[in-house]
């Protein structure tokens, strides 16, 4: 119990981030490092840190992201996992755009775990549909003429079974 | 004034992120893509390749890659030659510890069903890493054209490919296709002894490039049994070379092929085999009463410069082990492609057998001592020259070759996503 106190006291830090829509954060330092990509630049510049810029994450996004970080700053024990995996599903149901604005960003911070719920939620959407239908589902033009869909479809007529 | 131009540009550095926060599923890279398309069950990942074009050349040129390594071995395939009888087919089911009887045949029985043709030995001609070679001729056109027909026993596909020119004979020909590497496969055709006619799957046509071999080799017999392996294709010449044959491009034509010298050993010994094991050539002969076993050492110098050793693995006596002993003819067929095993035929006055040998462990290999491997099975088949009967690893892979559609659009080609 002390060590968990103390362990607390100690990440309290605070850092400041920056959106690339100028909007500051301030984010306690072990949810930020949660992101490899924020903890890297951390060890790079020290206490010397005055504001981290985040040019390629806008302030909407990065709510999103931290409230994420924030969940996931300590490690899950046994009883509170599955309340954590309830608690990510309802993370993960967002609308597309949102989606792919988290998905993004969970890219470009390094945060793997996020990044992995977050393209099984992709794949999830897809799976079990038709091309047709995951066209209309992601708003993708089909840019193949029909003689080449249909040479697809006939090379891969094993599958459409 | 200077507060409200403040606002503004604000305000417009905001609707500028506002446009870009509008993302859809087409503004992931690349690389997310094949991640979360990788995510998804094989079958549909290949009906899902008919999306768009982006997606197609996202799941052929890096999903089917990266998921292909479940590749599972089945046994063997042995093609018999018979003088007085049609050669035939038969599968020896096995795995890593026993050789099973053989059966009635069920892969040359399960290919039938997807080709166009009744399968007979003459027509199988080639087997590399799930795929199986087949060439055939179709009797009701007048001009009596040999086909190619690729086929994967599992997922099913089957693609015919026409030889190439209008007075193209039957000529041996071999498969290179590694489905980790890339889906698409090319068809290695041997014109002559100083061509290779090459069939690419990806651009769907075929081209020759030209090879120099001194004439003792070329004069010599080339077993018609080939082997994969990272861009080049090895084949067994009787002048005690294995020949390699690179094929993923087109270099001089000095380079092109390259006679590897066999250990001095094979040279008086009966024929021996080439193979793969854990992704590394062995070769073996018999040189009586010991079955030898080397690896080949590959080293490259500068480009283009492939200097080849053999180092011996084994070398153990089949003296020791009862029931080979007094067999009049004993041959190395085949490796396990990925166990220590090694198959040989035997004959004897009592039958023919194929046995899988396999490293004993309770005698660690050191120099100068013999391995000691022990018989797993053994299969009577009457008499049977194993001299005419070639053995093709077989496995299975789940992930569906490419073939055809050539994209014009991206310049850069399938590998570079």
């Amino acid at each position: 119990m002390a060590s968990s106190t103390s362990g607390s006291s100690s990440s309290s830090k605070v850092v400041k981030i920056r959106s690339s829509d100028n909007e500051n954060f301030e984010v306690e330092e072990a949810a930020a490092a949660r992101s490899e990509t924020i903890k890297k630049l951390l060890e790079d510049v020290g206490d010397d840190a005055d504001v981290i810029p985040l040019p390629n994450v806008d302030a909407k996004t990065l709510v999103k992201v931290m409230e994420w970080c924030k969940k996931h700053m300590d490690d899950v024990d046994e009883l509170n996992k599955e309340e954590m995996k309830t608690w990510d599903a309802e993370f993960v149901d967002m609308d597309q755009s949102c989606l792919y604005n988290v998905l993004l960003a969970a890219n470009f911070l390094n945060i793997k775990e996020l990044l992995d719920q977050l393209t099984q939620k992709v794949a999830d959407m897809i799976k079990g549909k038709s091309p047709e239908e995951i066209r209309a589902t992601f708003n993708i033009k089909n840019d193949f003429t029909p003689e080449e869909e249909a040479e697809i479809r006939k090379q891969n007529a094993w599958a459409f079974e | 004034m200077e507060f409200h131009t403040q606002q503004i540009a604000k305000k417009k550095r905001n609707d500028i992120a506002n446009t870009v926060v509008s993302h859809t599923i087409n503004h992931l890279p690349d690389d997310v893509m094949v991640d979360i398309l990788c995510r998804l069950p094989t079958k549909q990942l290949s009906t899902t390749a008919c999306v768009s074009k982006t997606w197609f050349r996202l799941i052929v040129a890096s999903c089917f890659p990266k998921i292909a390594t479940g590749i599972s071995y089945l046994g063997l395939i042995l093609r018999v030659e018979t003088i007085l009888q049609h050669p035939r087919v038969t599968f020896c089911k096995t795995d890593s510890m026993r050789v099973h009887r053989f059966g009635s045949a069920p892969i040359p029985n399960s290919c039938s069903k997807i080709l166009p043709f009744k399968v007979s030995a003459k027509s199988l001609i080639d087997c590399c890493n799930g795929l199986l070679l087949f060439c055939h001729r179709n009797k009701a056109e007048t001009k009596s054209l040999y086909y190619y027909h690729v086929l994967n026993s599992v997922t099913k596909q089957c693609v015919t490919v026409p030889k190439p020119g209008k007075t193209a004979l039957n000529m041996y020909a071999a498969l290179a296709y590694e489905p980790c590497e890339s889906s698409y496969y090319k068809i290695v055709r041997f014109q002559g002894l100083r061509c290779l006619n090459i069939y690419s799957s990806e651009t769907k046509k075929w081209k020759t490039v030209k090879f120099h071999l001194d004439s003792h080799v070329t004069e010599a017999q080339w077993l018609e049994q080939s082997l994969y392996f990272k861009g080049a294709i090895y084949r067994i010449s009787m002048s005690g070379h294995l020949l390699r044959f690179v094929v993923d491009e087109e270099v001089s034509v000095n380079n092109q092929a390259q006679a590897i010298d066999l250990p001095e050993i094979a040279k008086r010994c009966p024929r021996g085999c080439v193979g793969l094991n854990n992704d590394q050539i062995h070769f073996a002969v018999y040189d009586k009463p010991d079955l030898c076993i080397w690896v080949l050492e590959h080293q490259l110098f500068r480009s283009n410069i492939h200097t080849f050793k053999w180092n011996l693995k084994c070398r153990f006596s089949c003296t020791r082990i009862h029931t080979m002993e007094n067999k009049y003819c004993v041959l190395p067929m085949a490796f396990h492609p990925y166990t220590d095993s090694v198959y040989v035929g035997t004959s004897s006055q009592w039958g023919s057998s194929l046995f899988c040998l396999k490293p004993s462990s309770e005698a660690p290999y050191y120099e100068g001592r013999v391995r000691e491997y022990h018989k797993a099975i053994s299969y009577i088949d009457g008499h049977l020259n194993w001299d005419h009967v070639f053995a093709y690893p077989m496995l299975q892979s789940y992930v569906p070759f490419a073939s055809g559609f050539a994209m014009t659009t991206h310049p850069d080609g399938m590998f570079l996503p």
